[in-house]
């Protein structure tokens, strides 16, 4: 992109500056500000729960059964009559650990096998890739349910069965974008220099990845919360009176009719929760881009 | 009155205040059937000129003010119905990618019919016939056969035929073109080149030609408009700007592109030292095996022989699928060689792994030909140039701080640019730093893939006199790999031809250039465009006199000069 001029092919004309600090370069976009806003609030939430909440989230008949919003139950009551704003806001707490552990576990095992697969090639390739294809034919749902059943049910069991069925999802894009990478010229320079695998692999590749993997984790944490939901449905998750949003969002299924609150603000939690970290998440892979214009 | 006339068209991206327009002020008329070529190097708003003509600007772009007469109306004032009517069948735009500019997925009889059907409401039948004598026009044998092919059947030089057919099925008054041939091979470039002015001339069509090469503009052009920084410097007939350019500016352009007519590099008997390369019997075939039925193998490279000696440029010469890049990733053990042995500085790596192979590959570097994926978008200038010292251990930060400057100033860079990133420079200063990076390990030799055919004219010589300037001063040798005979003249000492996986000729650069013994070096030659619109013409009879055998199954090395052999 250059012109006869000398200077656009000349020596730099100036020193660059510093760079702007990762936060205030996520911060300035308006996703980035809103996604952060909204994911500290339900952190904060989560934490402060027992301050917060007016009842306790397991304490039956703090209300009349399935009464509807008011000022004393401002989200209503369930059918055992706990107070459905205080559930909601300890349900934060386990929520967003069972969403965060199970991504974390998904991505980190995922990504690994990815880049080792694509920078190994042969053999090591098509064991690992055909694995997480026969992995990949069943679906999530079955999967973590052959984990909980092997583990036993709890949350724990929940999250580890989880985050494990994702595995081969991010096994398999990861393993796509570092393929691309690896047929770059600057990965073969690299090579040519006398780089060894580590850093071949950790600081060539993952970082070149890591904004594609990055945003498939914040859509992965929607998938996540809904998989422990149905485990948690199914008595294989959280256990009553445990609240979580997912077991929340199917107990009250039997009632929609009657108290739609049920289902409507469980729903709403987890939705604005996958929101949140959406945007987030395309904010993050935006603030991580070197070539993002948004830099002074 | 003219076909196309616009005035005062400035087109800009984002808002007017904070950013300049990239187009400003541009005004030009296209005549009735007149060729136009436009030119000017990457981001003098070449493109985007050609493009607002159709209302293809990228999403961003808007055009701030001025008005694009065609026919006597404002397209800027038509309204999408209108314009989509224009499109396609009174503008017709053929782009410079014929791998993509097809639809992969459908045949190409449903592409050229589809164009008849909706702009000339023709039958299906008489859009079929009309389809067929526009492919059998371009020179497409068995055009009914062609119909149901899928554009990956046809090779590139094809494709951009069948492109050139379906604009002209719609028998425009304007065509665009848009670097037509520059992804072509040079053979290729001069029929296209010729199939495209023939038809434009025979149906009274208009021709835009945008395009950066000055020997295209020379064969093809009636009337040339100069762009740079989005406006015209000069404007006028073909012959007079090459004749008598007026602008410093084009004089500059003119002055910077290669010729076959530069003096070629000479050197005296024995001016070079030890061989630093040798490629004895080389051989690498891919593909084969096959699930359920064997394929046979393609031969990238067969059973190839060179020596590169220090301090020489051997350049390795052939078109597309020639095998010459897989020869210089061969070399450089990018790839395995199937059968032969490669020897670098004196140590055969052929069978080396591991540590020891990382040890010895330093002595051979290599430099590629996309200035954007050389360099790890996530690595800034400094740590890409220090990787290779890094890696090789012993030297402390400070050490490797100096020398990346030393490096950078060696490769015409400030020093400071070790802080940047490399999206913020231009393709010329990341072939710099890519550069730099290759001599960081002190190595012998350097393969360079292609390393300037990205780049501007202006920039490919400055590399190439970079390139030079470091070859000399520290016996450097390079395995240059082009298909432009013109670099190849500026910068090799040694050219060997390469065809279908094996050399065909061999032999000092001079030799090679002005007395090519081999039928295909001489049909390279002779088709290779000239800057000189005096001479236009002329290569396409040359090459047409030419008649290059089939591949040679057993040929024999034959010596018909001082170090100068072909395959016959």
């Amino acid at each position: 992109m250059t012109d006869v001029t000398d200077t656009a092919d000349a020596p730099g004309r100036e020193e660059r500056k510093g760079r702007t600090p990762f936060v205030v370069r996520l911060v300035r976009q308006p996703a980035g500000a809103i996604g952060l806003a909204i994911v500290v609030a339900l952190v904060a939430i989560a934490l402060l729960a027992d301050q917060i909440a007016p009842y306790s989230p397991i304490k039956m008949a703090a209300g009349r059964p399935l009464t509807s919003p008011s000022f004393e139950h401002l989200l209503g009551t369930d059918e055992f009559g706990r107070d459905m704003f205080s559930r909601i806001v300890h349900g934060a707490r386990l929520t967003l650990q069972i969403g965060l552990i199970a991504v974390g576990i998904s991505l980190t095992v995922g990504t690994l096998i990815g880049l080792v697969a694509a920078y190994a090639g042969g053999f090591v390739e098509k064991l690992l890739m055909r694995s997480t294809d026969v992995v990949f034919s069943f679906t999530e749902t079955l999967i973590a349910l052959a984990f909980v059943a092997v583990l036993g049910p709890s949350l724990e069991n929940a999250m580890i069965a989880v985050g494990i069925a994702g595995v081969p999802f991010y096994a398999r894009t990861c393993y796509a974008s570092a393929l691309g990478e690896e047929g770059k010229p600057y990965f073969e320079a690299s090579i040519a220099a006398g780089a060894g695998h580590a850093r071949l692999l950790f600081l060539h590749l993952l970082p070149n990845v890591v904004p594609t993997m990055i945003v498939i984790a914040t859509l992965g944490l929607s998938n996540a919360i809904l998989a422990a939901a149905a485990l948690s449905f199914l008595g294989l998750g959280a256990q009553p009176p445990t609240p979580e949003w997912g077991a929340m969002l199917s107990a009250g299924r039997d009632f929609f009719n009657r108290a739609p609150w049920l289902m409507l603000y469980p729903g709403l939690a987890i939705a604005l929760t996958v929101l949140a970290f959406n945007i987030l998440g395309d904010a993050l892979r935006e603030a991580l881009d070197p070539r993002s214009k948004d830099r002074s | 009155m003219a076909l196309v006339d616009i005035s005062g068209l400035t087109i800009g991206f984002g808002a007017e205040e904070t950013l300049p327009p990239v187009v400003d002020g541009v005004d030009l008329a296209i005549g009735k059937g007149e060729i136009v070529a436009l030119v000017g190097e990457s981001g003098s708003g070449k493109s985007m000129t050609a493009l607002s003509i159709v209302g293809l600007l990228p999403e961003r772009g808007k055009v701030r003010s001025g008005r694009i007469l065609f026919e006597g109306e404002d397209l800027l004032k038509c309204g999408d119905a209108q314009l989509r009517s224009v499109r396609g069948a009174r503008i017709g735009m053929i782009f410079q990618e014929p791998m993509t500019s097809l639809n992969p997925v459908l045949t190409i009889g449903e592409q050229l019919v589809e164009a008849l059907i909706v702009h000339e409401k023709l039958s299906q039948a008489e859009s079929r016939k009309r389809a067929i004598a526009m492919l059998e026009r371009t020179g497409i044998d068995d055009a009914a056969r062609r119909l149901r092919q899928y554009p990956h059947e046809f090779s590139g030089g094809m494709r951009q035929r069948v492109m050139i057919a379906m604009m002209m099925a719609l028998k425009p008054a304007l065509l665009i073109a848009d670097e037509p041939t520059t992804a072509l091979d040079v053979t290729i470039q001069a029929q296209i080149l010729d199939l495209l002015r023939d038809m434009v001339r025979d149906l009274d069509t208009s021709l835009l030609l945008i395009t950066h090469d000055m020997g295209v503009v020379a064969e093809m052009a009636d009337r040339v408009v100069v762009m740079r920084g989005g406006k015209v410097v000069e404007e006028g007939d073909c012959t007079a700007i090459f004749a008598a350019p007026q602008a410093d500016y084009t004089r500059r352009l003119l002055a910077a592109v290669p010729t076959l007519d530069d003096p070629p590099r000479r050197v005296g008997a024995g001016a070079f030292g030890s061989s630093v390369l040798r490629l004895e019997t080389v051989s690498r075939s891919f593909g084969g095996g096959g699930f359920f039925f064997a394929k046979a193998p393609l031969k990238a490279v067969d059973g190839v022989s060179l020596t590169v000696r220090a301090g020489e440029t051997l350049a390795l010469v052939g078109e597309s699928g020639s095998g010459k890049s897989t020869l210089g990733r061969l070399a450089m053990r990018l790839e395995t060689v199937d059968e032969g042995r490669v020897v670098v500085a004196g140590e055969d790596i052929t069978r080396l792994s591991g540590r020891g192979l990382r040890r010895v590959r330093r002595a051979i570097q290599m430099i590629f030909q996309d200035p954007y994926a050389s360099l790890d978008p996530r690595f800034s200038i400094g740590r890409t140039i220090a990787e290779p010292m890094i890696v090789a251990g012993g030297a402390d930060r400070r050490k490797i701080r100096e020398r990346v400057g030393a490096l950078l100033e060696r490769a015409g860079l400030a020093a400071a640019m070790a802080g940047r990133m490399p999206h913020e420079l231009s393709g010329g200063q990341r072939q710099r730093v890519a550069i730099a990076r290759a001599l960081a390990v002190n190595p012998r030799i350097i393969v360079a893939d292609e390393p300037t055919s990205a780049l501007d004219v202006s920039v490919q010589a400055k590399i190439l006199d970079l390139m030079i300037e470091l070859q000399e001063a520290e016996a450097l040798a390079y395995l240059f790999i082009t298909h432009d005979l013109a670099v190849v003249r500026r910068i090799a000492h040694r050219v060997a031809v390469m065809r279908k996986g094996r050399i065909v000729e061999l032999g000092a650069a001079a030799d090679v250039l002005e007395r090519p013994r081999h039928p295909y070096t001489r049909s390279l030659i002779a088709a290779a465009p000239v800057p000189d619109p005096a001479r236009r013409g002329e290569r396409r009879h040359a090459a047409a006199e030419i008649e290059v055998p089939a591949l040679e199954t057993a040929g024999e090395w034959r010596a018909v000069g001082d170090e100068h052999w072909i395959l016959a």
